[in-house]
């Protein structure tokens, strides 16, 4: 029997794990101008394939796995074809590449001479990964034309006799390392990969399909003269290669793109390390993994003697194949990546030279073949040619100019590495000055006036102006801004009166109505700061809040009051009395006393007081005013509490600019269709609501509606796409308290495919993305959101440490002593500059070493229509930590958790499909409207849910039988257990002797489990069956039976079920 | 657990913040004088900064009694 290689058998089951792909298939190109003799080289081809082994080996799986065989015959392998010129021949050269090898009946070998004029032809040479690597095909044409000489000459073969056989190879290395052997070599890379393993990996430009398309582009970067000079003195001082340089220069990108500190790459290594092996064709790689500790900032020479080290030790223990180190490590397998490492680098040491063919003149030509391995792989090459970068890259997951970004990060910071060695990683310079530009660019919009005085100013601007205009619309009636101002003024007055003065809190807790709104610039108008109280609150926290704030006044009675705190009515403040009228003694406010004072949750759980001032306040409305074009006519219904500082938009902007302030009660807004029609009635031009609101709204009921203002949470583009109709815009807002109701801006516009950017900053804004150690975030890249500008609070009242930890130096911007806040929130960049919200920097997930955003499986549930709301979260403690979702059916719909899974598994990597789903029917939430996590019941533990092991069947039994144990439970994981891939593919194959089933090795990976086996097991069954009978009946009335089975091997299953389902039907 | 080094730095404002110790003072930033954990140095500004007010407004507000 004819041993396979480790090599040879990870390759194997890698195609059979993407079947069809032709990402294993390595192309060879070389253009031949002259006279070719075609016989002749047939026979040499001929010749060539017959000496080396691999070049004719077939694999064939049976029950205990991969078995090989020697084609007998490989004559006449060289096919011929015509094309018109040099560019179509090229092109069909990539269209033949693109054809798979079946590797148990063809040998992984194809030739193909393709003529394109007189004496000029391609000569493509398409060898399968498994029989040959990079050495190899240079070996290859080699041999070719040596033998083609030969051929020519009409000599015996000059080729000398190989040493030994790849067989000889395989066999050496099984011995070695016979199954389940304790190896030191093995020992070496477990402990070196010991420890949760982080998925480090390029964050992507579109979602990671559940399984790698293949597809792939390369990119070339050169790199001037003068860094590669420095480079190589800086190896040749260092005791390193240029390989371990570039390598440090890529742990140290990918550790600022990513902003994790355990980074891991791949390399293949050649284990050509006898002389005997190099004249071998044959697959004479192995995969290293380097890893590194980016923890603690380290110098550049600091991780360049790392790697260095690491690459040393590693030639040491070249011989243990990584498939092996994989197993052992028992990883759980995931079918949209690579196990262990997405990012790889390749060092070339030798260039391409062309083979001499007798009377030919051979030029190597690179054929790019759109195919990629891995999810981004680093080339480098240094010879006479200089050094160069390129990189084979996913085009399913990259733009062409991400990539280039990368390299061009790459050769900047390696650049600044052999200038200053001894620069921490964060401060090595890898951003070029245009996208430095981009990251630090103010706001795209223009800047106005930034009025100096306050709020209530604002508003009596406008009172002046237009005092008859009406101000309030309330219950079908309305009041004109005189009214309103009079009735504030009244107000400010008797607070004077009480000795309120600016820099003091007065706390409201009012209803909704024109007196609140009256009450409210009543304080501000007295100079004071107002403290809304919503009665909704519970008393604890309203209580809180008044004793936190040391508010001495408190207007209505929401919550029992400290000592010493005077409880004022509503209706001693605003009765009137007309002998005082006009503003009198009213304050002048300084623009930096406060306006207001809002409490939001901490982390902690502790309500903490954020003090804005005027100057944030007024230039916030006023820029809104401006940007949104407020006209007098417009009408603007307030959904927002006061307690929320979007009524801030709502009442300031609206009364600055002169417009009409429509108010409604709680339960009005509340009820979607009496919201509605209260808008329809009043003709509301402008609303701030809620996405949750909207999405249960008719967006066609209200035409008049111009302006959506909405922010607060991620939502769908959907909705956007839904709303963004007649002639209405559609602006996506971000901002927390700390920075003025909104800092980031998006003006939505065309498709809406995923849920809108967080967008730019306002006028007087700045935001930055910076990573932990305060560098920029490259575009792509995921960092935390600082925000600068006029919106900056002035801190949290009366919590001095707390201001400082979150409102810190800004280092990025250039006025001198200003101050950023710290979000909490991780943001993108995209290339546009536009910031794309990711999640909260404390509500990262990282389960099994991958980072996962719930916001990204939330938005994916919410895509199903069968699902209104959703959210997800984890549970369990250890290796019992799952991902676990919660969701609310839409409107009528009876939901199948195990249907909407299955749905969520088609889009999602299986690491983000959640391992359970919970229906509820309605999702818990805090005060502010958003989920409350903690109130979410506990999911079943997982072994409640495991069912009756006989239920799986035989498939269990195969299940277990493979792993060689005596029982499984149903919901037991494959690679959990032990399980390894080529006991995946013996699964596979006992099914297949067995029960007559033929399931792809795939969907073992994608369901590990008995449970998720016999599922597939019985739907594969009932088609074979339906197919059966649709074979029988098309016989019986000699139907094209091979037509129809044809056109069921190109289907997806569920197209087949549904064919199938249709066939019988009408055949009744 | 982060073991880095902070300084205490105050702007112009005199609104306090802390900063990394091995980092480059950002402009307009000048050191108290406390250097630490990160809490310890604001525990010592939750001691020091008892008027939270900026400077300039405190002195609009005493130029205008």
């Amino acid at each position: 029997m004819l041993p396979l290689s480790f090599a040879q058998e990870r390759m194997w089951v890698m195609d059979r794990m993407r079947p069809g792909t032709a990402a294993y298939t390595i192309p060879v190109a070389v253009r031949l101008r002259g006279p070719v003799d075609v016989a002749r080289l047939d026979r040499a081809l001929s010749l060539v394939i017959s000496r080396h082994e691999p070049l004719r080996t077939l694999v064939d799986a049976d029950a205990d796995g991969p078995r090989a065989r020697l084609a007998a015959a490989v004559d006449g392998r060289l096919s011929r074809h015509q094309a018109a010129d040099a560019a179509s021949a090229a092109d069909l050269a990539v269209t033949l590449a693109h054809r798979p090898f079946a590797l148990d009946r063809e040998i992984p070998v194809r030739a193909h001479l393709i003529g394109y004029g007189p004496d000029e032809h391609l000569f493509v040479l398409l060898v399968h990964h498994i029989a040959a690597d990079g050495w190899s095909c240079g070996l290859l044409l080699d041999e070719l034309a040596t033998a083609y000489r030969d051929q020519l000459d009409g000599r015996p073969s000059t080729l000398a006799p190989l040493p030994c056989r790849y067989g000889d190879y395989a066999a050496w290395q099984r011995a070695r390392l016979p199954e389940g052997s304790d190896d030191p070599h093995l020992g070496h890379w477990l402990r070196e990969l010991a420890g949760e393993l982080p998925r480090v990996e390029f964050p992507t430009d579109r979602p990671r399909p559940p399984v790698p398309g293949g597809r792939g582009a390369v990119v070339q970067h050169p790199v001037p003269v003068a860094t590669a000079a420095r480079l190589r003195s800086l190896a040749a001082g260092e005791g390193a290669t240029m390989f371990m340089v570039v390598l440090a220069g890529l742990h140290a990108v990918l550790h600022r793109h990513t902003g994790h500190t355990d980074i891991l790459t791949g390399a293949p290594s050649a284990i050509r390390g006898r002389a005997e092996l190099e004249p071998l064709v044959g697959l004479f790689l192995n995969t290293v993994v380097y890893r590194s500790d980016c923890s603690g900032n380290p110098t550049y020479k600091e991780l360049l003697h790392a790697l260095r080290d690491k690459a040393l030790a590693a030639q040491d223990h070249l011989d243990v194949p990584f498939e092996r180190v994989v197993e052992s490590l028992r990883l759980p397998r995931d079918t949209s990546r690579n196990p262990v490492f997405s990012v790889s680098l390749t060092f070339q040491n030798a260039p391409a030279v062309a083979p001499a063919f007798p009377g030919l003149d051979a030029v190597a030509v690179d054929l790019d073949v759109k195919t990629s391995r891995f999810d981004l792989s680093v080339l480098a090459a240094d010879d006479e040619n200089g050094l160069r970068l390129a990189s084979d890259y996913d085009t399913d997951l990259f733009d062409e100019a991400t990539v280039r970004r990368v390299l061009d990060h790459l050769t900047r910071l390696l650049d600044h590495a052999a200038e200053a060695p001894h620069t921490r990683l964060s401060e090595l310079r890898m951003i070029g000055p245009a996208e430095h530009a981009l990251l630090t660019a103010g706001s795209p919009w223009p800047a106005g006036d930034r009025p100096e005085v306050g709020l209530a100013d604002l508003v009596a601007e406008t009172t002046a102006r237009q005092p008859d205009a009406v101000a309030l619309r309330w219950r079908g009636g309305s009041h004109t801004y005189r009214d309103l101002g009079e009735r504030a003024d009244t107000v400010a007055r008797r607070l004077r009166a009480l000795g309120v003065a600016p820099e003091d809190v007065v706390a409201i807790g009012v209803p909704r109505g024109p007196d609140q709104v009256a009450l409210v610039l009543g304080i501000l108008r007295a100079g004071a700061a107002y403290l809304p109280l919503d009665p909704a609150y519970p008393a604890d926290r309203l209580a809180f809040m008044v004793a936190d704030s040391g508010t001495r006044l408190v207007i209505g009675a929401p919550a029992p009051v400290p000592p010493g705190v005077r409880v004022l009515s509503p209706q001693e403040l605003l009765a009137p009395t007309p002998a005082e009228t006009g503003a009198g003694d009213l304050p002048v406010v300084h623009p930096d006393n406060p306006a207001y004072l809002l409490y939001t949750s901490g982390s902690t759980g502790t309500p903490k007081g954020v003090l804005v001032s005027h100057r944030s306040a007024t230039a916030f409305v006023t820029t809104c005013a401006r940007c949104f074009a407020f006209r007098p006519d417009d009408v603007l219904v307030q959904f927002s509490s006061l307690n929320f500082d979007v009524s801030v938009f709502d009442i300031f902007t609206t009364l600055t600019a002169g417009a009409a302030l429509c108010l409604a009660d709680q339960d009005t807004l509340l009820d979607p269709g009496a919201l509605t029609a209260l808008m329809r009635a009043e003709r509301v031009t402008v609303a701030d609501l809620p996405p949750a609101m909207l999405s249960v709204m008719d967006a066609d009921a209200l035409p008049s509606l111009r302006l959506l203002f909405v922010g607060g949470e991620a939502y769908p583009g959907s909705l956007v796409e839904r709303w963004l109709t007649g002639g209405r815009r559609f602006v996506n807002g971000y901002g927390p308290t700390e920075a003025t109701c909104a800092s980031l801006m998006h003006d939505c516009t065309g498709p809406q495919p995923v849920s809108p950017p967080i967008g730019r900053p306002m006028p007087d804004q700045r935001a930055y993305v910076l990573d932990p150690h305060g560098a920029l975030t490259p575009v792509g890249g995921i960092g935390e959101l600082y925000l600068g500008g006029l919106g900056l609070a002035r801190g949290y009242l009366r919590r001095p440490g707390l201001t400082a930890d979150r409102f810190v130096p800004d280092h990025v911007g250039d006025r001198p002593g200003a101050r950023l806040y710290r979000t909490g929130d991780l943001v993108r960049v995209r290339a546009d500059g536009e910031l794309v919200f990711v999640g909260r920097v404390d509500a990262q997930i990282q389960l099994r070493g991958l980072r996962i955003e719930p916001g990204e499986i939330e938005a994916a549930l919410r895509r199903d229509p069968r699902v209104r709301a959703a959210t997800v979260t984890t549970r369990g403690e250890g290796d019992a930590r799952r991902l676990v979702g919660y969701l609310v059916p839409a409107d009528g719909v009876t939901v199948d958790p195990a249907e909407v899974r299955a749905a969520l598994a088609r889009f999602l990597p299986r690491t983000m499909v959640p391992a359970q789903l919970v229906v509820l029917d309605a999702l818990p939430l805090s005060p502010s409207g958003k989920v409350d996590h903690a109130a979410l019941p506990a999911p079943p533990e997982p072994g409640d849910e495991r069912g009756d092991p006989a239920a799986t069947g035989p498939a269990g039994e195969i299940f277990a039988e493979v792993l060689g144990l005596g029982a499984v439970a149903p919901t037991d994981d494959f690679f959990a257990l032990g399980g390894n891939s080529l006991q995946a593919t013996q699964l596979i194959s006992r099914l297949r002797s067995r029960l007559g089933i033929d399931i792809p090795l795939q969907a073992l990976f994608e369901n590990p489990t008995p449970a998720g086996l016999a599922e597939i097991v019985a739907r594969a069954a009932a088609r074979r069956q339906a197919a059966d009978a649709v074979r029988r009946e098309e016989a019986a009335t000699r139907g094209e039976e091979g037509d129809l089975l044809d056109r069921i091997a190109d289907l997806p299953d569920d197209e087949v079920d549904a064919l199938l389902t249709r066939m019988l039907e009408e055949k009744g | 657990m982060d073991e880095t080094v902070f300084r205490v730095v105050r702007n112009h404002e005199e609104q306090y913040s802390i900063w990394p110790a091995d980092r480059e003072l950002p402009a307009g930033w000048t050191p108290d004088g406390t250097e630490g954990t990160r809490q310890e140095c604001l525990d010592h500004i939750d001691r020091v900064w008892t008027d939270m007010r900026p400077l300039s407004l405190r002195r609009a507000m005493e130029a205008a009694r």
